[in-house]
């Protein structure tokens, strides 16, 4: 009996114990979001850059060596101090950008992998502009129009006065400006090309006439065209096409006679170049037929040497290609015989590649409208931008332009 | 002595209540051959001193007799002495009984009698539950206030539609009111309760200041020879008190944003999820936004990778609120003589009794959970056989967290429940809720009191009662400890944090998400302080057996030191401040008369009540320039002001029960019951910094005021059932509210305190019992209620007239709730503790013990009108709510010890009840209505749907757009019965809380 209380206590420690584990519930913990111990994935390094040292602000293509990139380029990111540069293909060892529009010398490159802590670091590096205001003409005062390039690299310049307009040649390599070269006998030189015959030859867009100015001594002379023009170029025969409102292309010769050698029916021509054995000519429709293009690029083949055209056809249906109705007020190409297009607004320069695909041209630092494109005799292209800083510009293009004729 | 047991019928009858702590004895002896009344019958309470002899007529009444079981021993000389056994006094009732005494042919030895419990009290005019500890502690609960609300007509402490603020509760006769809200404070040991007594209506003249009900505990004497004592000790294991996935999961609404690699790079907008799982989420730029983000500023140190970033982010929401403690329990009481004293000063006994109370929040705040810590001792002595001396001291502590964080200074509530502290959520704020642990001011609150009671039986007719008490409150909801802003973290290599969002932190600060880490926090303070001194002396005195008179005088004195604020040392404009010193006071006196006439029996009483707010008037015009900022900070040296005015009240009360059997009854109660406006509606000066009044509180407010009619009807069967039905009206007017005032060019815009509240609520309830049974007993309540509440005049007031008649235009309608009503089943299933066979000493089948409580609830109505269609008003209801608590337990009996084992499953089934916590926003609310096909929509949309309604986990949300919505196809039907198109509420950790909970106890008795 002296036991029993034992027995009773056993008993009710067991239903005890019993009752606690049975009322065990789940729990359910979550980790720690925060794990001290977490580990970073493998940090980033970069060995080298290419190009070494330095490149162009927003222009072109930088590639970055090292390891522990990701092969997905989404998961990295990189940095030229703080400014982001954008991704073009990646792979584990590197990386390719295009560098942001930041000019500065002792730039750190940053790079950083997704899963990593830590940036892998390059410096210094040094990005500097691949434009220059050439001239440092006073954006309000200032009323540049026309430009054209001699042999010598030289840029000329037709500013806008009244009642007689004025060429400025910009000497290269920085643009140093000789003010009125020539006085000219119209007041708004909106085109302007210089002829192998020491002449530069001009239009003002609105009167019927062409005029030339030698550049020595300055004397005047002049034909009258059937109508209006707004932009002129030689093909390599010396024969100088122009355009405008007039819905024509007239040939003046070297002795300064006037032909009409091709029609532009309902076509308000905006732009003219000669590229390849072809007349190119961009402008806007103006009439009713819905199965032409509403802005567009057609070309003309230069028959012979006499400057006579074979029929336009359409090279280019701007505004469906780009999807606005933008007009078009500049066209040059390049060596490769890409085809740029200066609009009046939205990207400052599309280049139409030979496979018809389209790329901006250096949107980080270029913005429209560009009125003039006009390659130099190297790499440089020069361009009239006539927006809130306008002037006169020297873009480096790291190619050359397709064979200009004059100069 | 070979006694002769008989048992005959006895009433102890409950006549209407009489106020106090004691019960009364009262009955009828006559000559059983004669039935003439025998006068001169000594009737003596068995050990107590208590005890008196028939008059003239045989009639004899015993006063001031504390409940219990007695034993009462009649004798007179030629008859044969009577023993009345397990004669059962309950507080503030009269046991009744008329028993015939045998003339003494011969010698006889005494005759027992037996007294039998009486369902039916025939002279109760009241709605009134009694129960004692033993009914107490079978029942799943562990407070006492759980105990009270399962009663008829009680939800809470809400009792008849009336706050806990209009309900008295006494222990021991102390009045347990924190007066500055009148909230009472219901903390105490269960295991110190002898009795408990819930009267919902019919009070008599001695109770003022309420309006709802009284709650009277009575805790034990100790014994004057022997120790006793009960513990009792409830675990319930660490345990989310929510279903779903851990708010601090990954996938939580608050971190998947910044976790799921779907998004988090890139951003919600950018990434791979699909609109719905949108909508489900916060939206959040992504970490290489935010990375990109560091690297715009000249300073490399700052600089972040994504992962880095990430990595910021993660210890910035190191919080972990996972529940790791258990909640717990510890109530005990051990009582006895007292040590050294024993047979000092009328044999001084002890009572003391200890309750530490914890529960974890559903996740954690400023602190992980609510404490209730309470300490009670009573010693109690007889001086005098007609002296009983008790004095009470109690200290009580709550820990937990005010909800309010800038409108709101402290006001002294504070969270507990999973949905208090659920509903804290938001969309904007949640994640500094969650992840910041000083969001919300910590708070403290201390009480005190201290007692006396004096007892003195002056004659056998006549005895009164002093209460003398003093009870201090003292709020302390403070700033938490500083923020250590030392960067010495280093989170990811050479990047160095500190240790925030931990510690204070007064100014702004962001975190890396962009939540915000500082500034906007802990900004609640409160340094109140409120006594309450309280005289109360009461004198009964039978005058004859019909009539007992009562009569007394009470006079309450309190202090209000309120310093409640919200400070932030960045912004001065973000404190406001509530801060008064008044020392109002009321006097009260009453008289009553019980009246006790076979058959009828009725209470007639008369209150008399004068309070004075004890302070000035400040006499300003409605749109005063010193309502102002600016000037408002000077309105108490530049406002002119005059004493505000006394009140005086006066309270009728009536209660008449009229017996229709011996088994059924009728009765009839009617009464004004007044009470004052809470202290903040009386005193409250708000202002912000600028010294602009925002709350003008009006000492000269009227007394609340609740005129209150109830008939009632009572019947047993078999003297084992009890049946109860009342029916009661309330007309309250005068409740006070707050009425918005702006002048021409609203530099004056404060609200001020008014009694223009009124409401009607009428009632119905039913009630079945079986209180006792050998192995079945238990109850069932249905309590139908309807109110219908408003106000008189306006509640706002613009100076500009196009204002004011815009306002009048869209002037809110009165609000006519529907009724909502409940009910709560008990049933108690137990077998005899020498039941069966007998084992080592014990019986295992004996002792068990299952107790079911169920309740049941209509949902609510709400209205759902998002094209504002005029007219349109609760025309959506909640689903209807039930639950079933249970306890099972195993008793051991020990020598004169005794041990108890139980479980209590709380919510049985695990039922899981939309809560609208989980709502993110309103945004998300609406989403989810939308979703819901309601019986009134018409087309596709028509359907049964209540809000409440749910989507099974697992279940993918598919929107219902059937093609021809009366012939649904196979896989839209489907849609349909797995409610996949129902848009669940985004916190999805929150919506439904309280699973199910086991929680273990042991109890030990000696």
């Amino acid at each position: 009996m002296h036991s029993l209380p034992h027995k009773k206590l056993k008993i009710i420690y067991l239903f005890f114990t019993f009752l606690f584990f049975t009322s065990c519930e789940n729990t359910n913990y979550p980790e720690d979001i925060w794990d001290p111990d977490s580990q970073s994935e493998s940090t980033p390094t970069i060995s080298r850059v290419s190009p070494a040292d330095s490149a162009y602000s927003g222009v072109g293509e930088i590639t970055i060596y090292g390891t522990n990139f990701s092969a997905d380029s989404t998961k990295n990111h990189v940095f030229f101090n703080s400014s982001k540069a954008d991704i073009v293909s990646a792979s584990d060892t590197a990386i390719t950008v295009n560098p942001p529009a930041l000019l500065a010398d002792s730039i750190v490159i940053k790079v950083s992998v997704q899963g990593a802590y830590l940036f892998a670091e390059f410096t210094p590096y040094k990005l500097y502009s691949a434009i220059m205001n050439y001239g440092n003409y006073d954006p309000i005062d200032d009323k540049m129009w026309g430009i054209t390039i001699d042999s010598d690299e030289n840029v000329y310049v037709g500013k806008e006065s009244f009642p007689e307009g004025k060429i400025d040649k910009l000497t290269p390599p920085n643009g140093d400006v000789t003010s009125n070269v020539l006085t000219l006998a119209l007041s708004k030189p909106v085109s302007i090309r210089k002829g192998t015959d020491g002449y530069i030859y001009y239009l003002d867009g609105i009167t019927p006439y062409i005029v030339r100015n030698n550049i020595s001594s300055g004397g005047v002379s002049y034909a009258s065209l059937p109508g209006a023009a707004i932009d002129l170029d030689f093909d390599e025969n010396g024969n100088l096409y122009c355009g405008g409102n007039g819905k024509e292309i007239y040939r003046v010769s070297s002795s300064f006679a006037v032909s009409t050698v091709a029609a532009y029916d309902d076509i308000n021509i905006k732009a003219l170049r000669v590229y390849n054995g072809f007349l190119y000519v961009a402008g806007t429709y103006t009439g009713q037929d819905t199965t032409i293009a509403s802005v567009g690029v057609w070309k003309n083949e230069i028959l012979s040497s006499s400057g006579t055209l074979g029929e336009k056809e359409l090279v280019l249906d701007w505004a469906s290609t780009v999807g606005s109705s933008t007009n078009i007020l500049a066209i040059t190409f390049d060596e490769d015989g890409i085809m740029y297009i200066a609009p009046d607004f939205g990207d400052a320069v599309t280049m139409i590649k030979t496979d018809g695909s389209i790329e901006a041209l250096y949107p980080k630092i270029l913005s429209s409208p560009i009125h003039k494109l006009c390659w130099g005799t190297g790499e440089y292209l020069y361009f009239n931008y006539q927006g809130d800083d306008k002037g006169i510009y020297r873009l480096s293009m790291g190619k050359n332009g397709a064979p200009r004729y004059g100069r | 002595m070979a006694a002769i047991r008989i048992f005959v019928l006895v009433l102890f009858a409950v006549k209407i209540i009489t106020g106090g702590t004691t019960g009364k004895i009262s009955g009828r002896v006559t000559d059983s051959e004669t039935k003439n009344g025998l006068p001169g019958v000594n009737v003596v309470v068995s050990g107590t001193h208590s005890g008196t002899a028939t008059n003239y007529d045989g009639y004899f009444t015993i006063l001031n007799v504390p409940p219990g079981q007695y034993e009462i021993q009649l004798s007179s000389m030629g008859y044969s002495p009577l023993v009345v056994q397990n004669v059962h006094v309950v507080m503030n009732r009269t046991a009744e009984f008329n028993i015939e005494m045998t003339p003494e042919a011969l010698e006889m030895e005494a005759i027992t009698v037996e007294a039998q419990r009486v369902l039916v009290v025939p002279d109760i005019s009241a709605s009134q539950t009694n129960f004692t500890r033993d009914e107490i502690k079978s029942l799943p609960v562990s407070r006492l206030t759980q105990v009270i609300g399962l009663q008829a007509g009680i939800e809470g402490l809400t009792i008849r539609g009336g706050g806990q603020s209009q309900s008295a509760f006494f222990v021991d006769g102390f009045l347990m009111n924190d007066e500055r809200s009148n909230n009472p404070y219901t903390s105490v040991s269960l295991n110190s309760v002898h009795t408990v007594q819930v009267q919902t209506g019919g009070f008599n003249a001695e109770y003022g200041n309420i309006r709802s009900g009284v709650i009277s505990v009575l805790t034990d004497d100790g014994n004057s020879d022997s120790y006793r004592g009960s513990f009792n000790y409830l675990h319930h294991p660490p345990a989310a008190k929510h279903f779903g996935p851990s708010l601090f999961n990954e996938n939580s609404y608050f971190l998947r944003p910044f976790l799921d690699s779907a998004v988090c790079w890139t951003g919600t907008s950018q990434g791979s999820w699909d609109n719905h799982t949108l909508n489900q989420y916060p939206s959040f730029e992504g970490w290489n936004a935010v990375s990109d983000a560091t690297m715009q500023d000249d300073n490399p140190a700052n600089d972040l990778t994504p992962t880095g970033a990430q990595e910021v982010f993660k210890w910035q929401h190191r919080r972990n609120g996972t529940i790791v403690k258990p909640d717990y329990s510890f109530d005990g009481t051990i009582s006895g003589p007292l040590p050294i004293f024993p047979n000092f000063f009328g044999k001084p006994r002890f009572n003391l009794s200890f309750r530490d109370e914890r529960e974890q929040f559903i996740f954690p705040l400023s602190t992980d959970g609510y404490m209730d810590r309470v300490g009670r001792i009573k010693i109690s002595s007889n001086p005098t056989s007609r002296i009983k001396l008790t004095m009470m001291f109690m200290k009580g502590e709550i820990q937990s967290v005010s909800p309010y964080n800038w409108k709101v200074t402290p006001t002294g509530s504070v969270v507990r429940s999973s949905y208090s502290v659920a509903s804290l959520l938001n969309s904007t704020s949640g994640n500094s809720i969650l992840f910041m642990p000083g969001y919300f001011s910590p708070t403290n609150i201390h009480r005190s009191m201290a007692g006396v009671k004096i007892n003195h039986m002056l004659s056998e007719d006549t005895f009164y009662e002093l209460v003398i008490q003093s009870m201090a409150n003292e709020y302390d909801t403070y700033k938490i400890t500083d923020r250590d802003t030392s960067k010495i973290y280093e989170i990811v290599t050479n990047y160095f944090v500190d240790e925030a969002p931990y510690g204070y932190w007064g100014y702004a600060e962001s975190g890396i998400d962009g939540s915000s880490i500082g500034g906007w926090m802990n900004l609640g303070r409160d340094e109140s302080v409120n006594t309450t001194n309280i005289i109360k002396l009461d004198v009964t005195s039978q005058l004859n057996f019909f009539h007992q008179l009562k009569a007394g005088v009470h006079a309450v004195f309190n202090n209000y030191d309120i310093n409640s604020f919200t400070e932030n040392p960045s912004m001065s404009t973000w404190r406001r401040s509530m801060v008064y010193e008044v020392s109002p006071y009321r006097l009260a006196g009453y008289i009553q008369d019980k009246l006790e006439y076979k058959g009828f029996i009725a209470n007639l009483g008369l209150r008399i009540e004068h309070a004075s707010a004890n302070s000035n008037v400040f006499a300003l015009s409605a749109y005063d320039e010193l309502f102002k900022q600016g000037s408002g900070s000077t309105l108490e040296s530049e406002a002119p002001r005059e004493k505000a005015d006394p009140v005086t009240t006066v309270s009728p009360r009536l209660g008449v029960s009229h017996p229709i059997s011996e088994s059924s009854k009728l009765y009839f109660n009617y009464g004004h019951f007044q009470s004052e406006p809470s202290s903040s509606y009386r005193f409250r000066i708000q202002r912000e910094s600028n010294g602009l009044v925002t709350h003008f509180g009006n000492p000269n407010m009227s007394y609340q005021r609740t005129i209150s009619y109830e008939v009632g009807y009572s019947k047993s069967f078999r003297n084992r059932y009890l049946f109860n039905l009342a029916a009661y009206y309330k007309d309250v007017t005068d409740q006070p509210g707050w009425v918005y005032y702006q002048n021409i060019d609203a530099s004056v815009q404060y609200y001020k305190a008014t009694n223009n509240n009124y409401e009607d609520i009428r009632g119905l309830e039913i009630s079945l019992s079986k209180p006792v049974g050998k192995w079945i007993s238990g109850f069932v309540n249905y309590t139908y209620m309807v109110s219908t509440s408003g106000y008189f005049g306006l509640t706002k007031y613009y100076q500009d007239p196009n204002l004011q008649r815009e306002y009048e235009i869209l002037n809110p309608y009165q609000e006519k709730p529907r009724p909502l009503p409940y009910a709560r089943i008990n049933i108690d299933i137990h077998s005899p503790r020498d039941f069966g066979p007998k084992f080592s000493g014990i019986y295992p089948l004996g002792g068990w013990n299952l107790n079911l409580l169920g309740t049941y609830k209509t949902g609510s109505y709400e209205t759902y009108n998002p094209n504002s269609v005029p007219g349109i008003v609760d025309n959506v209801q909640w689903k209807n709510r039930y639950n079933l608590d249970l306890r099972f337990s195993k008793n051991f009996q020990i020598g004169t010890g005794n041990i108890e084992f139980f479980a209590d499953v709380i919510n049985a089934f695990n039922s899981k009840f939309l809560s609208s916590a989980g709502f993110s926003d309103n945004y998300d609310y609406i989403d989810y209505l939308e979703s819901l096909r309601f019986s009134w929509e018409e087309g596709k949309e028509k359907g049964n749907d209540r809000i409440g309604e749910y989507r099974e986990e697992g279940v993918g949300y598919r929107p219902y757009d059937p093609i021809d919505w009366e012939n649904p196809t196979p896989e839209e039907r489907e849609i349909l019965d797995t409610k996949a198109y129902i848009d669940m509420p985004n916190i999805k950790s929150v919506t439904f809380l309280d699973p199910r909970k086991i929680i273990i106890g042991l109890s030990i008795r000696f």
